[in-house]
């Protein structure tokens, strides 16, 4: 189901439609607009243009069509830019924890996303395009330090979220020295992280998540 | 040439209807794709339509995030402080198990478990460590630091037991049980004042406040984890959650209920640890039976018998 992919990354909502199936459903709103009939795909789309327009504006229909189009993708993928809301995550060739590690992304870097598939998405980040688990990712812009004029405009509206804002190192300090609480053991077990490359040798070393080619 | 000049008038007219067109079939798409999704689709659509102005709109979704702040608000960094002041409180009640062996094959298999969850990646990442502790127990903060008793492990018999054990744990994590604990109107207080004072550095009375909402959320969640317990609803969420994990990796899922099974005839109800905030295993049996239906799994292999022997024989 993907429960919280889902909200963080907020793709297309009305349930069971994918971005691609709501894109087709705009595409025939569009059609339905200009021809004023009911689409019932392209070579009917176009040879009601025909009969209804000489050939001059037939070939400027088809042309503002494409234009059209090709501007539509360009407008949805401003909107999808996404920020990294992790320390750190990798780039991968497959949407699967199996998949090459092409580059690594950080904590605030933005990301365009040009497709989603089972909590995967596709994205063109620092000239390279690759997947990224969704939970990894924010529709919110993370600024890393405050001033930023974004950050003045926005803060309020919830779209930007600055980093290290409200519980952060600074109250824990606080936190820490008025409960004298001993994070010792805390700082330790962070230290017990391991490399996905090592992870892929224990679940292959004991003959797993082959069956569904990896992860989600 | 008049006729010309009608003729691209007509063109540029169609161009224009057209663009306006694309152009709010391009907005209704992006605004659906943003998270507060029904209110900006709502006001989107009452842009398009005419009936609101923009403005109107900017001030209705601004509005209606003003209201919604949740523990869905609280970024991965934030829980991320959150959950290790957790981690702390517990491990201020259990002494840790200091055996390296133990713990890094417990991180190995339960970081594997992770990736194949549906919420694999956390500011830093799932860790685990074993408490040494006798009793049936086992805790999972919401920054993804999840810690399990030996007295729990000494119900396991094998890896699958092991995965299961921890994928209910990391169910926890997914479904974000222990941020829902805290109450709403903390983390109002948090988020609202924060998001209006975070262009500047905070001052020294804005920490202080803080500190005290972190302190008034730890305590709501500690509480929780180790006294009140969840809901049986939430108990249900996680494993299904475990049940999910387990199918990915290819472990059988009914392990789940073999553990349950050996938690019933171990632990009291009402007694400490799983016993006090664990709704009677009879009944999460019943549940888990449900939701694995016909599916079982190999069994565990030698690869799978030795690594678990290794790591876990003396625990």
């Amino acid at each position: 189901m993907g429960r919280a992919p889902g909200h963080e990354v907020g793709i297309l909502t009305p349930p069971g439609i994918t971005g691609q199936k709501f894109r087709d459903t705009h595409t025939f709103t569009l059609y339905d607009k200009l021809s004023k009939v009911p689409f019932r795909g392209w070579a009917n789309a176009f040879s009601l243009g025909a009969r209804r327009f000489d050939v001059s504006n037939k070939l400027a229909v088809q042309l503002l069509l494409l234009a059209a189009f090709l501007c539509t993708p360009l407008l949805v993928s401003a909107q999808d830019t996404m920020s990294v809301t992790v320390e750190k995550t990798q780039l991968r060739t497959s949407p699967s924890f199996l998949g090459s590690v092409i580059g690594t992304l950080s904590y605030a870097d933005r990301v365009q996303v040009i497709s989603e598939q089972n909590g995967w998405m596709k994205v063109a980040a620092a000239g390279r395009q690759g997947w990224v688990h969704s939970s990894a990712l924010t529709t919110r812009q993370i600024v890393l330090k405050a001033g930023d004029e974004n950050v003045k405009t926005s803060a309020s509206s919830g779209e930007v979220a600055l980093a290290g804002r409200g519980f952060n190192k600074e109250v824990e300090a606080k936190y820490k020295s008025e409960t004298g609480l001993d994070y010792t053991w805390v700082n330790k077990m962070e230290s017990f992280g391991y490399d996905p490359s090592a992870l892929q040798e224990f679940l292959k070393e004991g003959d797993l998540a082959a069956a569904e080619g990896g992860a989600q | 040439m008049i006729r010309g000049c009608i003729q691209a008038a007509k063109t540029s007219g169609r161009l224009i209807v057209m663009f306006t067109v694309a152009l709010f079939s391009a907005f209704a798409i992006s605004g659906c794709e943003s998270l507060d999704s029904v209110t900006k689709l709502g006001t989107s659509l009452g842009m398009a339509t005419g009936r609101i102005s923009e403005e109107q709109a900017a001030s209705i979704n601004k509005s209606a995030e003003a209201v919604q702040k949740s523990f869905e608000d609280i970024t991965p960094e934030q829980e991320y402080y959150i959950g290790r002041a957790v981690g702390a409180v517990i491990l201020d009640d259990y002494p840790p198990y200091d055996d390296r062996r133990a713990n890094d094959y417990l991180n190995k298999l339960g970081q594997s478990l992770a990736l194949l969850s549906d919420r694999p990646e956390l500011f830093k990442g799932y860790r685990f460590l074993i408490l040494d502790s006798d009793e049936v127990n086992a805790f999972a903060t919401p920054s993804g630091l999840i810690f399990v008793s030996r007295g729990m492990l000494r119900l396991t018999r094998s890896e699958p037991d092991v995965a299961a054990v921890l994928s209910h744990e990391i169910g926890h994590v997914v479904e974000k049980h222990g941020l829902k604990a805290i109450k709403t109107s903390r983390i109002n207080t948090a988020l609202t004042s924060v998001a209006l004072t975070s262009v500047q550095l905070a001052s020294n009375e804005d920490i202080a406040k803080l500190t005290n909402v972190f302190e008034d959320s730890i305590n709501d969640i500690t509480s929780t984890l180790v006294n009140n317990g969840y809901s049986r609803g939430a108990e249900r969420q996680a494993d299904e959650q475990a049940v999910t994990i387990l199918k990915r990796t290819g472990y059988d899922p009914r392990a789940l209920a073999h553990v349950l099974e050996r938690m019933e005839s171990a632990v009291k109800p009402g007694g400490p640890g799983f016993g006090k905030t664990h709704p009677d295993p009879k009944e999460r049996i019943k549940d888990v039976e449900e939701l694995i239906g016909n599916t079982s799994g190999p069994g565990p292999n030698a690869v799978q018998e030795r690594r678990y022997k290794d790591a876990l024989a003396g625990i």
